[in-house]
């Protein structure tokens, strides 16, 4: 066991230790990428997930297959809040009337997750228990205008007013993926009354 | 040292390999999850264009039932099938497809009436809509409307020519949209009803008519005069298809309607014949007001003019005037005779809509005072959004009554 071989364990030694550093620095940045790229998956199908479920029934605001129960669409909004809103839609399409309603809870309701912003998206149908939907979302807001496309203030006492609606959507990660919170947002501009087709020689009700 | 470097290249190569595999299919999951949510928003928007292309050939062809069949439209295909559902209603079922998805609308067009309206002229002139007047049903002039102040449209309001605010900080205000640019012209004439009196209901000719409406459902006519020898019968039995008319002569009305009826008066356009004369108030045996469940209903349609007589039962200020109808005059309006010499006459209350050429006089004023005829208190009958009197006259065009996506 002479100076040389000595030498040959310490290289050997040190350029294992680098080999296994490597391996344990390659092992960190691979779950990282994992776990952003899931986070990213997850924000991704949450807002998909939230906006399909939004349009779904936004698309159908004033809809009811026996139309005559509303012969007035334009009494379709029943409330018309910042962060809240109910109107008349048919949901099973059976003919029969209902109400949804949306709204956002508070950021204490959800206080399991690390992130202080995220909230419960509540729908509720007619009067029945109001579904919450846990989706990481963070806003949840509206903007209504008239017909002229003025914006109008709130509180708004004649839901009737509103002609076109903005509605904004956020959504967050619940957890803080490389020090801070991922965020995915979209703001899309619904014309809400669908039923009143934009065909200008249509006779609209 | 050969063989283990060799191992471990292999091993890390292995590693390497899984997770890039797996994040590739993360990567891959999170691009498939949105070219999801665009082919089914692209579907849609396939399925809305098919939608409206149909409506809208149905719009300049009200009798097109050809539909479409399989299209390539914007990397996908609609079809769409136009269905009569009966004489008034059209339903088009539309299939679109897109990447492997499909979406299905149905959209229920009906033939529009002009009952709808609660308010429709074809010339405005120079009259202006103010603060503190109030329409309360959907609204149509094929003029521009003039607008001063911060009038209330609560029905859906569209103008031919558009609108101008005079002041320009004039704020109407909307409770169901307006629209400009839409073209719903009056019909030619009303030799439809003519027909329809013809066959199935009750047609004079070359007479004036005057008619009372009994609350048991009856109504009494008589030839020439309120003098002259009554004929009552059930109205059922006189007009079965709720049509009654004189063509070239006038009809005096009054009384308490039970049932449903369009009464009209032909004759030609600007003369002495056409006219619907109110003689007293006539109303609904069950006002729909207290009972929104009434189906008393009652369509008035002439030629030229609706006119409330000045006559001892028109000129109380106590009692004023009720009509329940929706009143269309072809070629003038509803006016009150002799409005600008009669005595103060109460209040004219009309209950249901107003289709007319032109708006006609019913009182003068000065500084807002009334000095001769009525005051208006006009309400839209709601029913009329659903529902119109026998065979009243129709649009022409359809609208649009449930999209179902």
């Amino acid at each position: 066991m002479g100076t040389g071989t000595l030498m040959d364990m310490v290289g050997s030694f040190a350029l294992g230790g680098f080999l296994l550093l490597i391996c344990l620095r390659l092992n960190a940045q691979a779950n990282e990428a994992a776990n952003l790229y899931n986070s990213n998956l997850i924000l991704q199908q949450s807002i998909t997930t939230a906006v399909s479920i939004l349009e779904e029934d936004f698309k159908k605001i004033g809809y009811c297959r026996d139309w005559t129960k509303i012969p007035d669409p334009s009494k379709s909004l029943r409330l018309a809040q910042p962060t809240k809103i109910r109107f008349l839609t048919d949901v099973g399409n059976d003919g029969s009337l209902d109400s949804i309603t949306y709204w956002i809870g508070t950021t204490g309701e959800l206080s399991a997750t690390p992130n202080p912003r995220d909230r419960f998206l509540y729908r509720q149908v007619n009067t029945t228990a109001p579904t919450r939907m846990n989706l990481g979302v963070s806003q949840f807001s509206f903007q209504f205008s008239d017909a002229e496309n003025d914006p109008l203030a709130f509180p708004i006492a004649d839901p009737r007013l509103v002609y076109y609606m903005q509605i904004s959507l956020k959504v967050e990660s619940g957890y803080p993926i490389t020090q801070e919170y991922m965020a995915d947002s979209t703001q899309y501009e619904v014309f809400w009354r669908q039923i009143r087709l934009v065909t200008k020689n249509l006779r609209n009700r | 040292m050969g063989r283990s470097s060799i191992m471990m290249v292999i091993g890390f190569n292995l590693i390497f390999a899984t997770l890039g595999y797996n994040l590739s299919q993360t990567s891959i999951r999170g691009y498939e999850n949105y070219i999801d949510y665009y082919s089914r928003s692209v579907c849609r928007h396939i399925a809305s264009s098919a939608a409206n292309m149909a409506c809208s050939e149905l719009t300049f062809s009200p009798n097109w039932r050809t539909g479409y069949s399989t299209t390539s439209f914007f990397g996908g295909t609609y079809r769409v099938n136009a269905v009569s559902l009966d004489s008034s209603r059209v339903r088009l079922d539309v299939t679109a497809q897109f990447n492997g998805v499909t979406l299905q609308p149905v959209v229920t067009l009906g033939l529009s009436k002009f009952s709808k309206f609660a308010y429709y002229s074809v010339v405005e002139g120079s009259i202006y809509w103010i603060t503190g007047d109030t329409v309360w049903g959907p609204f149509h002039t094929q003029s521009k409307m003039n607008v001063a102040g911060k009038p209330v449209f609560y029905g859906k309001a569209s103008a031919k020519n558009g609108i101008y605010k005079n002041p320009s900080s004039s704020k109407p205000e909307f409770y169901a949209g307006f629209q400009t640019g839409v073209n719903i012209n009056l019909p030619n004439d009303i030799s439809a009803l003519k027909s329809y009196a013809a066959g199935g209901g009750k047609l004079f000719t070359n007479k004036d008519i005057y008619i009372e409406f009994l609350p048991n459902g009856n109504v009494t006519y008589r030839d020439g005069s309120w003098g002259a020898a009554p004929t009552t019968v059930p109205l059922t039995t006189l007009a079965p298809n709720g049509v009654l008319m004189t063509d070239n002569g006038n009809l005096h009305i009054k009384g308490v309607l039970n049932g449903r009826v369009t009464i009209a008066a032909g004759g030609t356009t600007g003369g002495t014949k056409g006219r619907v004369w109110i003689d007293s108030s006539i109303t609904y045996n069950t006002n729909p007001q207290t009972t929104p469940s009434s189906t008393d209903m009652m369509g008035i349609v002439t030629e030229n003019e609706v006119i409330i007589a000045d006559n001892a039962n028109n000129t109380n200020p106590a009692k004023g005037v009720n009509i329940h109808a929706s009143i269309l005059s072809r070629s003038a309006g509803l006016e009150a005779e002799n409005y600008s010499t009669r005595v103060k006459s109460g209040t004219l209350t009309l209950l249901g809509g107003i289709q007319q050429y032109q708006r006609g006089a019913v009182g003068t004023f000065a500084s807002g005072v009334i000095k001769t005829g009525f005051l208006k208190n006009y309400r839209y009958d709601e029913r009329l959004m659903v529902d119109s009197p026998p065979l009243y006259p129709n649009t022409g065009s359809y609208e649009v009554l449930s999209w179902y996506e």
